[in-house]
């Protein structure tokens, strides 16, 4: 059941922040939000609340998505957490770098509402344990 | 004929939620005319760096919202931060007539 699922959302753009908190709270998910990459760090650190996944964009002020995954990969309880990365970049060395630093996937901007739904359906659908 | 922006696609974000939909459009006109400003303000060579990053923001949230012809715009305008003062005005130009199509658009939709 996905209500049992909580994403944590960060996008410096309130726009867009709206438009997906909109669609993953219809599909039954528990969404928490955050501005950049050092509030993600903050949230974590604080016990703010639960993280199944990350929806995350790559480009944001202050601590951007690449950098907030190396974080995460350092950290025993938070490295198995998985990343869904929102990005404008296409380069297959962008994209690859994203993935040795620990992106699970990518939704390329514009992103669609069906794609989105399918990658968080699959990803729970496999259970995995997460801190 | 194409719509300046696809409403459909931002239905299947909001699940045609009218309450969701109407905050969504209300912000997002607030943000194109803010973007657009900003562009405006920053067409200088020596602000470079900062017109790619707005004109990438903007190219996000047009995207996301359905707002295509915008988008595709924006992206194009994102890769003319090293262009002459007179290639970004051209750019400015086409975006100011585009952002003006879009808020007609939604106050007519």
């Amino acid at each position: 059941m996905t209500a049992s699922h909580h994403i944590l959302l960060v996008d410096d753009d309130r726009l867009i922040r709206m438009v997906m908190k909109s669609h993953l709270r219809q599909l039954g998910y528990s969404v928490h939000e955050a501005t950049n990459g050092q509030e993600v760090l903050d949230f974590l650190v604080e016990g703010k609340g639960l993280v199944d996944a990350i929806l995350m964009d790559w480009d944001m002020p202050v601590m951007d998505g690449i950098t907030t995954c190396q974080h995460l990969q350092k950290h025993p309880k938070w490295q198995h957490i998985p990343v869904i990365m929102l990005t404008g970049k296409e380069r297959t060395q962008d994209l690859e770098e994203g993935k040795a630093r620990g992106v699970l996937h990518y939704l390329v901007k514009p992103a669609q509402a069906d794609d989105l739904a399918k990658i968080f359906t699959h990803l729970f659908a496999k259970e995995v344990p997460y801190a | 004929m194409t719509t300046p922006v696809d409403k459909q696609h931002l239905r299947a974000f909001t699940h045609g939620d009218p309450k969701e939909e109407q905050e969504l459009i209300t912000l997002f006109i607030e943000q194109i005319r803010e973007n657009l400003l900003a562009l405006k303000e920053h067409i200088a060579s020596q602000h470079q760096e900062k017109w790619c990053s707005i004109a990438h923001r903007f190219a996000g949230s047009a995207g996301t919202f359905g707002a295509r012809q915008l988008h595709v715009l924006c992206r194009k305008a994102e890769h003319y931060g090293a262009h002459e003062e007179a290639k970004k005005q051209q750019i400015l130009t086409l975006l100011d007539q585009e952002v003006n199509q879009v808020i007609t658009f939604l106050g007519q939709s």
